[in-house]
């Protein structure tokens, strides 16, 4: 259970990034969510809901995008998305960290996003 | 209502440049940095501790002994003779790199060459979090199971080295390590499994190889 923590974090950001105006007429913020987090988006919107009680986001939801991992291999020319372990034991599709092409090792070019890209905010005349 | 973009809207951004900053520390008082994760109870300390009893005569090595409560595995390491630092998150099931700062100031790391982190006890949070060390270390003892890699499998694909303890359990309790062993290869192929038992010290010198921090 770290969805609290990043939680916070998450609401540190928003309180240092978007001007005070906007903060009280945000709705949604639009949160980019990798594959390779650990994290339950129920735990995180619970967690949010609570620690922006009595603030300016008070209110505001958090609308999920999902980011596919994405990878680049360090010994061929591969770029893109990996294969993943189905197998039954398994219980959901594991991203397997290596280049599909050549079995080689990867960077991760997409997949650890926690990150607010945009926000929803009310019109002025919405009140 | 309409759309605003956010620039610095990054929250891992955010942690990772405070896990950046613990890395350009310990660069700078030329400490590596070793991440272990894993249970309660899997041997974290007790590997460290038999790790530093083989390099010591070589290397100053240090561990920051994360925990919930308590200065069990702190006194554990005081009593080998290692410099460590007592670091109890009180609530948190995990490190992040503010709590690896606050470590870093209290350590003394131009005594060190090596520093083990030992990050709390969970196979789930301390993953997200990067600390700004060098190495992910993951360890599980086969009295765990052998499902241990399948119930958790991000951790594990995310970490560059698996440690199987306790493998002179393994008969007793009828359990067959190669089955984590195999699991850990399938969702990361490019890293290294280690089956280890500290009693006999099966283990720990691949280990250490493995680490490759200690030289030759």
């Amino acid at each position: 259970m770290h969805e609290y923590s990043l939680a916070k974090e998450l609401v540190k950001t928003l309180l240092d990034g978007v001007p005070e105006d906007q903060l009280g007429k945000t709705e949604i913020v639009h949160v980019e969510l990798g594959e390779l987090r650990i994290l339950s988006k129920e735990a995180l919107s619970t967690a949010y809901g609570i620690i922006t009680e009595d603030t300016l986001l008070e209110g505001s939801e958090i609308e999920y995008e999902d980011v596919k991992l994405e990878a680049r291999c360090q010994r061929c020319d591969f770029s893109g998305p990996v294969s993943y372990e189905e197998e039954e034991g398994v219980h959901f599709a594991v991203p397997v960290l290596s280049c599909p092409e050549c079995g080689g090792a990867v960077d991760i070019l997409k997949g650890n996003e926690l990150a607010v890209r945009k926000l929803t905010v009310a019109d002025d005349d919405e009140g | 209502m309409h759309d605003i973009n956010l620039q610095d809207g990054d929250v891992m951004a955010r942690l990772n440049e405070l896990a950046e900053k613990n890395r350009e520390k310990l660069k700078a008082h030329g400490v590596i940095a070793i991440n272990v994760m894993g249970a309660i109870g899997s041997g974290k300390t007790e590997l460290i501790k038999a790790i530093n009893e083989r390099v010591k005569e070589g290397y100053k090595v240090g561990a920051v002994a994360g925990d919930v409560a308590g200065t069990d595995d702190f006194e554990r390491f005081k009593e080998a003779g290692m410099t460590a630092y007592n670091l109890n998150t009180r609530s948190d099931c995990h490190l992040d790199p503010h709590l690896v700062d606050h470590s870093l100031e209290n350590i003394p790391l131009d005594a060190l060459d090596v520093l083990f982190v030992e990050n709390v006890g969970n196979l789930v949070c301390p993953a997200d979090f990067e600390l700004g060390t060098e190495i992910d270390v993951v360890v599980i003892s086969v009295t765990e199971g052998e499902d241990m890699v399948r119930k958790h499998p991000k951790i594990f694909a995310k970490s560059e080295i698996l440690v199987i303890n306790k493998i002179d359990l393994a008969n007793a309790i009828g359990v067959d390590p190669e089955v984590p062993k195999e699991d850990y290869y399938k969702v990361n192929p490019n890293g290294k499994a280690i089956f280890t038992a500290i009693p006999e010290g099966k283990g720990i010198d691949d280990l250490i190889d493995t680490l490759g921090v200690f030289g030759s």
